[in-house]
């Protein structure tokens, strides 16, 4: 009995010095990309902007890839998605666990700082992106230095993603820019990302999500549109219709795989 | 007098007597312990006890609230015991049934004591409701008895056999007699009692030998979860509100998690001073009933609040609840553990509405815009043993072989798209597609398009991924191209096969 009520007593000492033990801490996220881990430019606590002058310049998808890093270290992260644009399920396929994304929409533009300063303070997310792209937001150094300081307390990492470098002054910036394919008709290989860093430093990273174009080939023209899809109504046809094999009048529903282009013909 | 002293602290340490109608006549109910150091009694003329001390405080008793408050702690203490039973407005049976899982009734009794902490009781532990109710009002503190009170029962007063069993002065022939405790009516032979007094002496002579045969019948518990605090006075500042609100969530999350329960949606109700009240609703971000975190968030809730008038009471309803989840801790994990997100989520709740917070869930369907939907954002659980498989990963690693769709079963997850599919799709997808202006040489290859007010050179183009379905609705038939755009990048644009038309959907940000 003595033997047993020793070891009990044990346990409950290595419970209570296991729950006085530190949480583990978490000092930076870490994307996988040995060029970009090194520079550390996404370290907890703090903020970066990441801006791009192209439309289509891959802050999204590098932001993408910082919440999926906190993803695989089991945190939550947040989305603040001023344009309402994110698409979640390519976020998915980029490594993101929707159910630890936590996306919010507020109406109003104004709401979007204070939104993330709620977020950020509360220390439960390790990552907080703020996307103020076509929001025509322009963050003051008040509200800058108010999201860093929510940043610094609750030991999150703020991303703010921004078209241009006006909107966002006072706060560390990343310009990211993808080259154009190279050669004439583009190029085949593996993207690149052009990263301007807060200290005027240009990094070149190539990016693992590597897309192949093709040159500008004939799309199929005008006329044999109507062919492939029938200009008539999609109104179910009558029963004694001329059906293609599939159920349907005009095509395998669901979604066929790209097709080499140029010179081949749609059907 | 307890429930006032909790509800009205400044009342703690004055004379205070509660006072009632009884035949006409206004008696003193209760009086504090101030008040009977004066001479103040229970049973005393309010006239009498008002010419012992003028300046004592006197408060209509209403039962109606007592009783109320009784039910409210039985409630809370329904995680000790299956039922309780009030008995009256000062006592309560609580079903001891499960005092075993404690180790004895003792530490059970002990238990039930720390969760009444704050509040003057005794508690006796016994085989019959009369027994305990008998030694509990003759101020035998903390005791655990045996069949028939194990004889303690001898020096307890008559006055324990009248309220609530033989009637109010029902015991009166028996003091006529020269009785005055239950042990010497209990050394009287039953059948003379019977005899001499009927039934009463029947029903009198078995109580005071501690033969009680009734039952607990349990109270039945209230449908709406409510609670309403009287302010001491109409309050303008947020500090006396705030405490009195403490006190209405106190009651509340001690009833819900005596229930097992765990609140939804919260509302409360501002009484004002002459004016309309105001309500205030509250969607919590996961079923909760802790004190600590409902105070929180209903504190975060009413301070960007502003009334036009004074406060005179709060109302706190639960509007809706449902059974609480159970939520096993890890090692390390602290029992505050997401507290911080709780009160965050409210937050913003209450702020931007509960539409403008959600997580994506993928959807089988083909058209891009419809391949996702909104749900609820529910944290997973923290810890190593949880699992942050996505359903559609075990959907897709469950999908049969066999070339012919089977029919689905009920509660089946159709598979979705996979993630191969899903990264050529775009970072950002519009709210919806929008035409864009296109041109084409003779060939019908791609030359150029008008976006963002400037014709845009093609500088290298993917697809097409063609798209077609929902031919029971209005369907749609696209073919996607990813299409790189001088100094723009690469934009998703479609070509609807209804009109021939180019429309952009998205950018490859």
């Amino acid at each position: 009995m003595n033997a047993r009520a020793a070891v009990i007593r044990q346990l409950r000492e290595k419970i209570e010095r296991l729950k006085g033990e530190p949480r583990s801490l978490l000092f930076s996220l870490q994307l996988g990309i040995p060029e970009l881990d090194t520079l550390g430019f996404f370290r907890m606590g703090t903020g970066v902007a990441l801006a791009g002058d192209a439309v289509a310049s891959g802050r999204t998808s590098l932001a993408l890839s910082v919440v999926a890093a906190a993803c695989r270290e089991r945190r939550l992260a947040a989305w603040i998605d001023g344009p309402k644009e994110l698409y979640p399920p390519t976020a998915q396929a980029r490594g993101v666990q929707l159910s630890q994304l936590l996306i919010v929409r507020p109406r109003e533009p104004r709401q979007l700082v204070w939104t993330a300063v709620q977020l950020l303070r509360s220390g439960s997310f390790a990552c907080v992106v703020l996307d103020i792209i076509h929001t025509g937001l322009q963050l003051t150094s008040i509200e800058v230095y108010k999201l860093l300081d929510a940043a610094r307390t609750g030991g999150g990492l703020l991303l703010v993603l921004t078209a241009g470098p006006g909107s966002v002054r006072g706060l560390p910036r990343i310009t990211v820019a993808k080259p154009r394919p190279r050669g004439r008709h583009g190029a085949r290989g593996p993207e690149e990302l052009e990263l301007l860093s807060p200290h005027g430093q240009r990094h070149t990273i190539r990016w693992a999500l590597a897309q192949d174009f093709q040159k500008p080939g004939a799309i199929a023209p005008t006329p044999s549109v109507p062919t492939v899809f029938p200009t008539r109504s999609f109104h179910r046809p009558p029963s004694n219709f001329d059906r293609d094999g599939f159920s349907v009048v005009y095509g395998r529903p669901g979604r066929e795989g790209p097709i080499d282009l140029p010179g081949r013909s749609w059907r | 007098m307890q429930r006032l002293m909790r509800d009205q602290p400044s009342l703690c340490g004055r004379a205070l007597l509660l006072h009632h109608k009884e035949r006409g006549v206004e008696r003193v109910a209760f009086a504090s312990p101030a008040a009977r150091r004066i001479g103040i009694r229970s049973g005393m003329t309010l006239a009498a006890a008002v010419a012992l001390e003028g300046s004592v405080l006197r408060q209509p008793s209403i039962r109606a609230h007592d009783a109320e408050a009784l039910r409210a702690l039985g409630e809370s203490l329904l995680k000790f015991g299956p039922m309780f039973q009030s008995d009256g407005v000062e006592g309560l049976w609580l079903d001891a049934s499960a005092a075993h899982l404690w180790g004895s009734e003792m530490a059970w009794a002990q238990a039930v004591g720390t969760a009444c902490e704050g509040l003057q009781f005794r508690f006796v532990v016994g085989s019959e409701r009369f027994t305990t109710q008998a030694l509990a009002k003759s101020r035998v503190q903390g005791a655990v008895v045996g069949p028939r009170g194990d004889g303690r029962l001898a020096a307890v007063s008559l006055e324990a056999l009248e309220e609530g069993w033989l009637g109010a002065q029902e015991a009166q022939p028996f003091r006529a007699l020269g009785l005055s405790t239950l042990g010497e009516l209990a050394g009287l032979s039953p059948g003379a009692l019977v005899s001499r007094f009927g039934t009463i002496g029947r029903l009198a002579s078995r109580l005071a030998r501690g033969e009680d045969e009734s039952l607990l019948v349990a109270d039945p518990l209230p449908a709406t979860l409510e609670e309403t605090v009287q302010l001491d006075w109409p309050a303008e500042q947020l500090e006396p509100v705030l405490f009195a609100l403490k006190r209405a969530v106190d009651r509340i999350s001690g009833r819900l998690q005596g229930r097992q329960q765990a609140a939804v949606r919260l509302r409360i109700t501002l009484m004002l001073d002459a004016a309309e009240a105001v309500r205030v609703r509250l969607l919590l971000s996961r079923p909760m009933s802790e004190r600590r975190l409902l105070l929180e968030l209903l504190r975060h809730r009413l301070t960007d609040l502003t009334v036009e008038h004074p406060i005179v009471a709060i109302t706190l309803k639960v509007e809706e609840h449902c059974p609480a989840p159970a939520h096993q801790r890890t090692f390390g994990e602290r029992e505050d553990g997401g507290a911080a997100l709780d009160v965050v989520l409210s937050r913003l709740q209450s702020t931007l509405g509960e539409e403008a917070l959600f997580t994506a869930q993928p959807q089988p369907r083909h058209r891009p815009e419809a391949s996702w939907s909104k749900a609820r954002f529910s944290p997973p659980e923290a810890g190593p043993a949880a699992s942050f498989e996505m359903d559609f990963k075990k959907s897709k690693a469950a999908k049969p072989a066999a070339s012919w769709p089977r029919r689905k079963s009920k509660g089946e997850v159709a598979p979705t798209l996979d993630d191969e599919t899903m990264g050529t799709r775009p970072s950002r997808l519009f709210q919806a597609p929008c035409f864009i202006n296109s041109q084409m040489d003779a060939a019908g290859a791609l030359v150029a398009m008008d976006v963002a007010g400037r014709r845009r050179r093609v500088e290298a183009i993917q697809g097409p991924e063609r798209v077609t379905g929902e031919w029971w609705s209005r369907g749609y038939a696209r073919d996607y191209y990813r299409v790189q755009l001088e100094g723009v990048g690469s934009v998703w644009v479609f070509r609807d096969g209804r009109d021939g038309l180019f429309y952009a959907q998205g950018v490859f940000d």
